[in-house]
């Protein structure tokens, strides 16, 4: 249970980190970034503390980030032969595709 | 204990920094190392370095594993989208090459990894967890868009953006006309 509660913490934190790195990467003039960063920080706080929760007593907050992060990254590249194969699909439709 | 395992974390943000500063903007004004940087940061993150901790290892093996056919695949996927039909033109040489590329990634992923060997309840929980998060972002990027709007004009297109968008459009519709 701890594990998966580790693992959803992870994924708390990965997508929080995603959209800041993309607000901070990919600024321009008329983005209003500070209410998704707000939300974004809010989440990755949230995933924080579940994922020291999830960890066993006494683990520095950096060492349950760590290890709730990696383990929803493995978690998300388990499931990319799927992604793949959608993707494979979504190819061979645009491959065959005509408009009339 | 050393401290060379930040080398893999800031390799992984700096692929999602490059992807993000590549795909910003108007195709005529994307940053120019936005991809450069995000093979970099993949480089960074391929040759692992020590001080892994236990799930960081398996994550980095993972991902080695995963990029010997994601990297054909993506390459193949991208060939096959510049040689899909666009106005009912495709480019068979594109398509050949790309479906040979796919192919290669199917067989070196049914190969040389084993697709099936993960425990697919940790997957379904990450989707569950970035869904959340995709949820949240979507519901506040509704909230800021009812937002009122600044009073500041936007500014008209350069005249090298003019240039741009009447070129595309020419050439397109001039396909178009030919048909």
């Amino acid at each position: 249970m701890s594990e998966i509660l580790l693992t959803f913490s992870g994924a708390l934190v990965l997508g929080s980190l995603l959209v800041l790195l993309n607000i901070i990467s990919a600024h321009h003039p008329y983005h209003k970034p500070l209410p998704l960063a707000a939300s974004s920080l809010t989440i990755m706080g949230i995933g924080l503390v579940l994922s020291m929760e999830a960890s066993p007593e006494g683990t520095a907050a950096l060492d349950a980030s760590r290890q709730s992060l990696s383990s929803a990254i493995t978690g998300l590249l388990a499931i990319s032969p799927a992604l793949f194969a959608v993707l494979t699909m979504l190819m061979l439709r645009i491959s065959i595709s005509r408009h009339d | 204990m050393t401290e060379w395992w930040l080398q893999w974390w800031i390799g992984l943000f700096l692929i999602v920094c490059g992807f993000s500063m590549g795909r910003m903007g108007p195709a005529f004004s994307r940053s120019k190392i936005g991809y450069p940087l995000a093979l970099f940061g993949l480089a960074m993150a391929f040759f692992s370095p020590e001080g892994l901790e236990v799930n960081e290892l398996v994550a980095s093996q993972t991902l080695n594993q995963t990029l010997y056919w994601a990297a054909p695949g993506l390459f193949g996927c991208y060939t096959l989208s510049r040689g899909a039909p666009i106005y009912n033109v495709a480019k068979p040489a594109y398509l050949f090459a790309g479906w040979s590329i796919v192919a290669l990634s199917w067989y070196i992923m049914a190969t040389f990894s084993d697709p099936l060997s993960h425990d697919m309840i940790p997957s379904l929980v990450t989707i569950l967890g970035l869904f959340l998060v995709f949820i949240i972002h979507i519901m506040v990027v509704r909230v800021v868009e009812t937002l009122p709007q600044s009073e500041e004009t936007v500014e008209p297109l350069s005249e090298s953006e003019k240039n741009y968008v009447t070129t595309v459009l020419t050439r397109n519709l001039g396909k178009l006309g030919d048909e």
